[in-house]
């Protein structure tokens, strides 16, 4: 019984860490956006993608809804309390970096509609707006 | 055909050309820390040749215009992302203020319906104690005042917001006022085909402070720049601006109309759209809500009151007020004052609790609105709180969205003092050189003068 609780533990650890993780992961591409820097842009985006992977491969996915968390509450307050925190920090991220895509995607637009003044035909890609979601938005 | 004045013509012109440049060059490194400055080009063209027979001779250069370096899509959107920055930085002011009045559902109304419930539920246990009647009916008016404050505080906040639109107005009538002024230099520059240079920059500058305050749209016609507001209402045409008026509107606050017309819904972005939503939008939404929530929690409460019997074996008289519609909230009283009158009793003895049941039902019957009062109040905690987290990253991405904008903009059209002082070394260098065809030309010039006084030059 104490080993799964240590395992417990030892899981919520990492699935914290990995939360954290994404927070910065995701506060580094707002930072190369804002810096135009496309090649740190995308590997924070491949950052992303490999975070989220794990993070909905982890056990500890069940913790995290409501029951899960009342429950974690009762035996480890503290460390049920920093994931909460860690996941409203990452939503509040998450709300800005959403913010911040959509007014980069009004940019490509009018750079598109300008090409589109100069050279008539230009193609845009139909899936060009399905893409426009992000690996984070995702959890 | 080529002659020694002819020569002397074609060094003049490029001095003056170099000279122009060389002005071009040092207005820019003066400007180089000036807020949105715009760097000067110096456009050479050459001039055009004169053809005798077979011969084209070259006309040398002429400095065809000094041309500010501009990126029109930056521009549009740096003022797109000003008009949502103020907006969203002024939404999440007033947004922090009304956080302020529902800050936990655990303080406030919240804690209220709670107290209240738990002295209900105390009443049961003796349901003839007069202290403990006493306990509801103070729970009860601690309630109805608490949402007497938060309903008067909303509507101060909803005031306050009222104010500013009107002063809001007041800056955009000076700005387009300005602007319009300026319009038209730039206009009368543009016509005779020369670069409207700072005159055009302090232009840009004020369609961006304007950008701050409303959601404006630029139309570059013959006659120089319009704007309108973001549905097409003219604010600057040519040089002609076009005033917002403010009139007291049926609800006491101030609508703003454009030629006669009411604009008040249409206008959006920068800070008077950000007033605009909060003061016609989101206070007005809050304030319904939170006069259905009162108003729906007296109407259970009286009806549960009408079920039971007082201590004195009467019918339950209602312990609120009755109250509906707008203002709800703010006309919500406790109606009893004697303890007594509260109806714990189910039979009419004294001694009964069994309509503290149906009061306490209350507690976690849905009310009409869908949920308990306590999940409703909690609901609108959780609305006001998405509604300041969405508006604080609004202000946090449009402030990284405008850095982005800016750097770009300062890329192209920023100074860059390494290459002005290439610029200056290359326009000094063909400066100098034009210098010494002329100073050649007048040499031979009095050689040749020389030459016909019979005055030679000294071997």
């Amino acid at each position: 019984m104490r080993n799964d609780d240590a395992t417990g533990k030892q899981e919520q650890l990492e699935h914290l860490a990995q939360v954290n993780a994404l927070g910065q992961a995701i506060a580094s591409a707002i930072s190369a956006i804002e810096k135009n820097d496309l090649t740190q842009f995308e590997t924070h985006l491949a950052t992303q993608e490999t975070i989220c992977h794990r993070l909905s491969a982890t056990k500890c996915a069940s913790l995290f809804t409501a029951a899960g968390i009342a429950a974690s509450a009762e035996t480890d307050r503290p460390l049920s309390l920093e994931i909460r925190q860690a996941y409203m920090a990452l939503a509040q991220l998450n709300r800005v970096y959403a913010a911040l895509l959509k007014r980069a995607r009004r940019s490509f637009g009018l750079m598109v509609a300008l090409y589109r003044t100069h050279r008539e035909g230009y193609d845009r890609s139909p899936s060009a707006s399905a893409q426009g979601h992000t690996w984070s938005c995702e959890v | 055909m080529g002659s020694l004045s002819s020569s002397m013509w074609l060094a003049a012109q490029a001095l003056e050309a170099d000279q122009g440049a060389l002005d071009a060059t040092s207005n820019n490194i003066a400007n180089q820390n000036t807020p949105g400055y715009s760097r000067e080009l110096a456009i050479f063209t050459e001039a055009a040749p004169t053809i005798e027979g077979n011969i084209t001779y070259g006309n040398g250069v002429e400095l065809q215009q000094i041309q500010s370096v501009r990126d029109q899509v930056l521009q549009l959107r740096i003022g797109e992302e000003n008009q949502q920055q103020s907006s969203a930085q002024t939404q999440y002011g007033a947004l922090q203020q009304v956080q302020n009045l529902f800050s936990s559902p655990t303080q406030g109304i919240g804690a209220d319906f709670t107290a209240f419930f738990n002295n209900i539920s105390q009443l049961s246990t003796d349901p003839a104690s007069l202290a403990a009647r006493q306990g509801v009916l103070t729970a009860a008016q601690n309630l109805a005042s608490d949402f007497h404050s938060t309903e008067h505080n909303l509507d101060s906040l909803q005031s306050g917001l009222n104010q500013t639109v009107a002063q809001n107005v007041i800056q955009i009538n000076s700005l387009t006022q300005q602007i319009a002024q300026l319009n038209e230099k730039v206009g009368q520059l543009q016509r005779l085909g020369q670069d409207p240079g700072t005159l055009g920059d302090q232009e840009t500058q004020l369609i961006q402070q304007l950008s701050q305050l409303t959601n404006v749209n630029q139309i570059q016609t013959e006659n120089g720049l319009n704007l309108t507001t973001g549905n097409g209402t003219p604010l600057v045409v040519g040089g002609q601006s076009f005033a917002l008026q403010t009139t007291a509107g049926p609800s006491g606050m101030t609508d703003i109309s454009a030629q006669g017309q009411d604009i008040t819904s249409s206008l959006q972005g920068g800070q008077l759209g950000g007033n605009l939503q909060i003061r016609d939008t989101v206070i007005p939404g809050l304030l319904t809500q939170i006069d259905n929530l009162a108003s729906q929690f007296a109407t259970s409460i009286n009806s549960a009151q009408a079920s039971g019997f007082d201590l004195k074996g009467n019918a339950g008289q209602p312990l609120f007020s009755d109250t509906s519609g707008p203002g709800a909230a703010s006309n919500l009283t406790v109606a009893i004052t004697d303890t007594s009158l509260i109806a714990a009793s189910s039979d009419g003895t004294p001694g009964s609790n069994g309509n503290l049941a149906n009061l306490l039902a209350v507690q976690t019957q849905a009310l009409p609105s869908g949920a308990n009062p306590l999940d409703t109040y909690s609901s609108l905690v959780s609305q006001t709180g998405n509604l300041t987290a969405q508006a604080q990253a609004d202000v946090t991405a449009s402030t990284s969205s405008l850095n982005q904008l800016n750097s770009q903009l300062g890329a192209e059209s920023g100074v860059n003092l390494d290459e002005e002082t290439t610029n200056l070394m290359n326009y000094q260098r063909a400066y100098q050189a034009a210098a010494r065809v002329v100073s050649t030309v007048d040499s031979l010039t009095q050689s040749v003068l020389d030459m016909g006084s019979g005055v030679t030059a000294a071997p």
